[in-house]
Formats: C-alpha cells, structure tokens, sequence
C-alpha cells in the first residue's frame, strides 16, 4: 500500500492561463502546463502554440466538413436511387432498402456534428459494405463510376484522420485551457 | 498559518519528479502527467485490427449470403459458422487479455440479468411482429434459418446452438468485446457504443433488419460501457434469439 505523503502548503502563484493556484517551487502549472515561473519568452511560445493548435483545429474541422457534405451527398443519392427504383422500376423491396440506408446515412450525417470521428467511420464502412455487397450480386458494378467511388473513398479516409486529429486538438486545448484563449 | 494536506503520489513519465494525483501536467518539466501512447498513432494502424476482422468476415459473408461458393442448406451454414467461429478466435487470441475484465463475473447483479431477459423476451416480440409486418408487405426474409435442422436428428437443439448460443457468445465477444475496445482506444465511450451498434447491425447484410439491429446493438453496447461486463449482453442475445428461434420452430414444424 502507499504511503501518504505531507505536503506543507506556502505560498502560491496565480496561473495567467488558467487561473490556478501554483506552488512557487514548481515552473509549470500543473492544470494547464503554463510557464508561470518561466521567462517571457516561455510565456510568449505557450501562447503562440496554443494559436497554431487552434488553426491546425480549425483546418482539421473544415477537411471534416468535407466528409459530413460527403454524408449527406450518400443520403441524397440513396433517395433518388429510392424514389427511381419504386416509381420508375416499380421495385418497392429495392425501394425501402434504399430508403433505410438513406435515412441511415441522415441520422450518420446528424451525428457527426457530437461524434464526426464515429460517424464518418461508420459511414465509410456502410459504404464500403454497400460495393462490397453490390459486388457479390454483380460483379461489374464495381467498375461502374469508378472515379466517384474513389473520391468518396479518399474524402472518407482523409475525413477520419482529420476527425481524429480534431478530436486529439480538441482535448489537448481543453486540458490546456486553450480552447477559451484568444 | 500552514495547511497540511495528505494525499497520494505519483511520477512523472519525462523527468521522474513526484506529482500530485489529480496534476494534469508536471509543475517541474511542463509534459503531461498521463501521457497516451494513441495520440500520436496514425488512426488507421490503431484500428487496423478492427477493419481487418471487418473486411475478413464482410468478404466471408458476402461470399456466403450472395453466390454458390459455399454448398446449399445446412452444409453452408455449418461451413460459414465453422469459419466465423475461427475468425473471431483467432482475433480473440490476438487481442490477449484486453477481454479477460469483461469475463469477470464479479458485480454480475441477477436482478439486472432478470431484468435484461425480460427485457430481451419483450424485444423479441416486437421484432417477431414487425418482421412478420415486413414480410406480409414486401415479400422480404428477415427471419433465421431454422428449417434448415428440419432433418437432423435433434432439431430443436441444433438449430437453439447454432442461432441462440453460438452468436450469443461469439457475436459479443466482437461486437462489445475486441470491436468496442478497439474503438474506444480512437474516440470516447459514446463513440463506441454508438460505431459498435452501427457495425453490429450492418454486418448481418439485411439492410431492412437495421430497424431492430442498430437498437438492439445500442442497448448492448451502452450495458457493456455502463457495467463493463459481456455478461447483460450474452444473455440478452441469447434470450432474444432464442425467443426468435422458439417462435420461427413452432411455424416450421
């Protein structure tokens, strides 16, 4: 079992990022990480990282942007393929199958704005899943609009590293205080 | 005056220094106190074994659902059922003891496992008549394959191990166990409950079961999180598809 140590606390310094109370014996804040007991130039490049990680989050979360538009997009198609293959063709089973997975790509597409990273996955894999399956029923239709399966395919990769990294810049400004700096 | 205050310690990863529990950041060296190895890990080498065990087990299902490689009746689905069952050990292995805290029957609560079977019966009722809603009107079939056991020797038996107690347990092992956890290491807990339940209901290939797959994955899941246990959900699966086993054999025979 550990033993309990004794802290004798003395005086304190004033965190100027996060306002929290630090002990002179230490350099950094132990909330946020900020150089209280550090030189001005410490000071200064603390804040200055903290205005490169929000850019880096704020261009993470318009390459995510691209994938929630690419979201929407599916649900779009998937309706039309819907609305053509009930009235046109007049196949209702094809129909409703398009319709659930376009209405599974709506409610992807509204959750990515809590959780862009778990639903620009799931929506990657469903459409993988949907040329897999198309594939197995017929093996030409995956060459059919090729060049747009592979953009989607590129958006949807760059769109989950990008909504990992946004995730990871987000927490870390979090814990640095950063997020409500200027 | 001078506080004294008691409390436990731990070390700095970069300098060794002693730091409070609660320190986000080392006073002394300014890294942080719980540094995670994932951070700086490409998203795509983090998952990989979460997408290979998909894609394996989509082409396995894929070849089985929609051509003529795997023999007809219950030879294929005692073949695919075979490899299922060696794809999901086989990653089981792999994933070592990260499933080993989910086993553990300690704070297993019997009032929450009567509670989730009844609740399991109650799911499969609902589900039976909304199947049989959608298979009256489009012509569709969301139901298991029990006619299949029409001509073994124990009908009843067979199609209870093959339908309720084999993806009870292997469906949960992947699903809540090493599919969960793998997602967990790239987002947060509500992350993978809700990618978990999306991945449960899309790998059966039944787009129009979604409907009861997606929340009944949801359910699961968000049991596995709150009580960190496979248990609520082995036997939860287990009663649901047992009810729908017992329902779909008194049609059939």
């Amino acid at each position: 079992m550990e033993e309990p140590i004794v802290i004798q606390e003395n005086e304190n310094l004033v965190c100027g990022n996060c306002q929290n109370a630090v002990s002179i014996a230490l350099k950094f804040c132990s909330s946020c990480s900020y150089p209280v007991a550090g030189t001005e130039t410490e000071k200064s490049t603390f804040r200055s990282d903290m205005g490169i990680r929000r850019r880096m989050l704020k261009q993470a979360e318009e390459k995510v942007k691209t994938a929630k538009i690419i979201i929407y997009v599916l649900a779009g198609i998937t309706f039309i393929t819907a609305m053509v293959n009930g009235f046109v063709n007049d196949d209702f089973v094809t129909m409703i199958v398009n319709l659930s997975l376009s209405l599974l790509y709506l409610i992807l597409a509204a959750w990515s704005d809590r959780n862009s990273f778990g639903a620009i996955l799931t929506a990657f894999l469903i459409y993988i899943t949907i040329i897999v399956m198309n594939f197995f029923f017929e093996p030409s239709s995956l060459f059919g609009g090729i060049w747009m399966k592979a953009f989607m395919i590129i958006a949807f990769i760059k769109g989950i590293r990008s909504a990992k990294e946004a995730q990871d810049l987000f927490a870390e400004l979090k814990k640095t205080k950063g997020i409500s700096l200027d | 005056m001078t506080e004294s205050q008691t409390l436990n310690i731990k070390t700095c990863f970069h300098c060794q220094q002693e730091l409070k529990m609660e320190d986000m950041f080392c006073g002394y060296c300014g890294k942080e106190a719980n540094p995670s190895e994932a951070k700086h890990q490409d998203v795509f080498v983090l998952l990989q074994p979460v997408l290979l065990y998909y894609f394996i087990t989509l082409l396995l299902l894929g070849t089985y659902k929609f051509t003529e490689f795997f023999p007809t009746g219950l030879d294929g689905l005692l073949w695919i059922s075979l490899l299922d069952i060696i794809v999901v050990i086989a990653f089981w292995i792999y994933s070592g003891n990260e499933l080993n805290p989910i086993w553990s029957l300690k704070g297993v609560k019997w009032y929450l496992i009567i509670a989730t079977i009844v609740g399991a019966i109650i799911g499969s009722f609902v589900v039976t008549i909304v199947a049989n809603l959608i298979n009256i009107s489009i012509n569709d079939d969301v139901f298991y394959n029990t006619y299949l056991f029409e001509d073994t020797p124990y009908p009843l038996l067979f199609s209870i191990l093959f339908i309720a107690v084999q993806p009870a347990i292997f469906e949960e092992v992947v699903f809540r166990g090493f599919l969960f956890n793998g997602i967990k290491k790239v987002t947060n807990a509500s992350g993978a409950i809700y990618t978990s339940a999306f991945l449960f209901g899309i790998m059966h290939l039944q787009i129009i079961s979604l409907l009861w797959l997606i929340p009944l994955g949801l359910v699961f899941a968000l049991m596995r999180n709150k009580y960190n246990t496979l248990w609520y959900g082995i036997v939860g699966h287990f009663t649901y598809n047992l009810c729908i086993t017992l329902d779909e054999f008194m049609h059939w025979y």
